[in-house]
């Protein structure tokens, strides 16, 4: 395993999905963190140290949507240290989305597409 | 006989022609003005059918002094007796809706000082709590070779219907746009989940990863596959009812059967996805009870009961009981889990809605409202018993006189 690449968060509520993006990070080097909500995911950047590379965001989630949280991390004052963080939106929706984001990738997701963005944003 | 007489009878004949003449001039003058008047009269007859036909009124604003004349109909749709109108603008305006007096009389203000044109719909209160919607369209005339306003006169009808029309058409548009993203959400998961796991084995093929190839792995997703295609199938299957439903093409199929088998398959098939999650699901089993019911439509009745049960039980324990009376069978399905407002109990059996929103839960809000319409046909009915905290009871009432097969 190739241990200098970076760190991914994926914030995905389908567990599943969740599963297989960890499996496909992983195998490739990556280092991988997830979270179910937007919420879950500013509480678990809070608690970080080292900061994800690249952050992969679904939006339509339970508790705090994908939308709201690029908001909070990019508008929100209290979540600054995050405002810079890339971020990947994949999403079933074809709304267009409001805040900067790296990519949109519509679900079903190309998977050498995730993988490509992994490794231009986290790869080291 | 001399010239003197010649020129008496000459006069007299002239005089008499005169007369003839202004007496046929006076006559055709008189037709002349008769057949106006009956021309003005049927005119003004089908005007008045016309405006009445259309439920139109006519106003007449006095530049001069402000006084405004207006027709009966007109005052009919304002709700306004002629005596408290008394021509009096500001009976008229009393009755605009707040939001809308400043926008109508800028209208006229805008129409005067510029081409003359005045088209404006605004709602009145004809009388308190009954809200109409009108259409003003009138003209201002002015002076020859100047813009001083003359005339301000136009028409007044009722859009109420058709306004309600155009809003329950965006409602249903809106409905259905929303509907469309829900269904795109939930149609992808799965699909999602499929793609990725195709091509996560692809790669682990490409890699030479035989870890991945084992029997173990292989089984458990072809289990995963299987499950995200009887997901993809049940949507669909949603869809297609509810489209059947909507067109009334939604037929029952009676059979013959034991409506215990029924239940009993059902619950054994969920107890094993329930006890996957940690929920136990228990039944209370029942005797025989047979009749004609369409066990496919019933069937789907309680796989939706049951999947919202899991689903929304908070990983509770599930109760399935059965209770027969004379003419009807009850099936009660009950919950410990998240519970359902009481404000919200009738709307969850409506078309794509549910007791909590898009972003908390999957699922695209057809699966009671189907049940429901499957219950309904068979002469039944669905019912809950449900608060905010404390789980939720459905009943599936049937009715036993189906036809028990002599």
């Amino acid at each position: 395993m190739n241990k200098t690449k970076g760190l991914i968060l994926i914030v995905e509520d389908d567990a599943s999905i969740c599963a297989y993006m960890e499996e496909i990070f992983g195998g490739d080097g990556f280092q991988v963190v997830s979270a179910e909500h937007g919420q879950a995911a500013l509480d678990l950047l809070h608690s970080m140290q080292t900061l994800p590379a690249l952050i992969f965001l679904d939006l339509m989630m339970p508790v705090m949507d994908g939308q709201r949280f690029l908001q909070e991390i990019q508008k929100n004052p209290a979540h600054e240290r995050f405002k810079t963080l890339p971020v990947v939106v994949v999403t079933a929706s074809h709304m267009p989305v409001k805040g900067e984001v790296v990519a949109v990738i519509r679900k079903p997701p190309d998977l050498n597409r995730l993988v490509e963005l992994a490794e231009k944003y986290a790869g080291g | 006989m001399n010239d003197f007489h010649f020129l008496i009878i000459a006069c007299l004949i002239l005089v008499t022609l005169g007369a003839l003449a202004a007496a046929w001039l006076f006559r055709r003058r008189w037709v002349q003005e008769r057949k106006t008047e009956v021309q003005l009269k049927f005119s003004n007859e089908n005007l008045d059918f016309a405006l009445q036909s259309g439920r139109m009124g006519t106003w007449d604003i006095n530049l001069a002094d402000g006084s405004i004349q207006c027709s009966q109909q007109m005052l009919d749709l304002w709700g306004v007796t002629a005596r408290e109108f008394n021509c009096r603008r500001s009976i008229l305006q009393s009755k605009v809706h707040a939001d809308d007096l400043h926008m109508m009389n800028a209208a006229i203000d805008k129409a005067i000082a510029t081409d003359g044109i005045y088209e404006l719909a605004f709602r009145i209160w004809p009388e308190p709590g009954k809200l109409r919607w009108v259409l003003s369209r009138g003209r201002c005339t002015f002076v020859p070779g100047s813009h001083t306003p003359e005339k301000f006169s136009g028409v007044v009808f009722d859009i109420t219907e058709s306004m309600e029309r155009e809003a329950a058409l965006k409602e249903a548009i809106h409905t259905r746009d929303q509907f469309l993203t829900i269904a795109g959400h939930e149609l992808k998961t799965p699909l999602t989940n499929l793609q990725l796991q195709i091509q996560l084995r692809q790669r682990d093929l490409q890699r030479n990863y035989p870890q991945a190839f084992t029997a173990e792995k292989i089984s458990a997703g072809l289990i995963e596959q299987l499950d995200y295609v009887r997901r993809l199938t049940h949507l669909v299957d949603n869809m297609l009812d509810v489209a059947q439903i909507s067109e009334g093409r939604m037929q029952l199929s009676y059979e013959y059967f034991d409506l215990c088998k029924l239940i009993q398959d059902v619950v054994d098939r969920f107890r094993e996805s329930g006890e996957s999650r940690g929920v136990e699901l228990r039944f209370t089993g029942c005797h025989a009870l047979y009749g004609n019911w369409d066990w496919f439509r019933l069937e789907q009745v309680l796989l939706n009961l049951l999947s919202n049960a899991v689903q929304y039980g908070n990983n509770q324990a599930i109760d399935v009981t059965v209770k027969q009376e004379a003419e009807h069978v009850h099936i009660f399905v009950k919950d410990r889990g998240v519970g359902i407002a009481k404000a919200d109990h009738s709307r969850i059996f409506q078309r794509f809605e549910r007791a909590i929103s898009e972003n908390e839960a999957s699922g695209m809000g057809l699966g009671l409202f189907i049940a429901n319409t499957i219950v309904q046909m068979h002469g039944g009915d669905i019912l809950v018993e449900s608060e905010i905290g404390a789980g939720s009871e459905f009943t599936v009432i049937l009715p036993m006189q189906q036809g028990i097969k002599s």
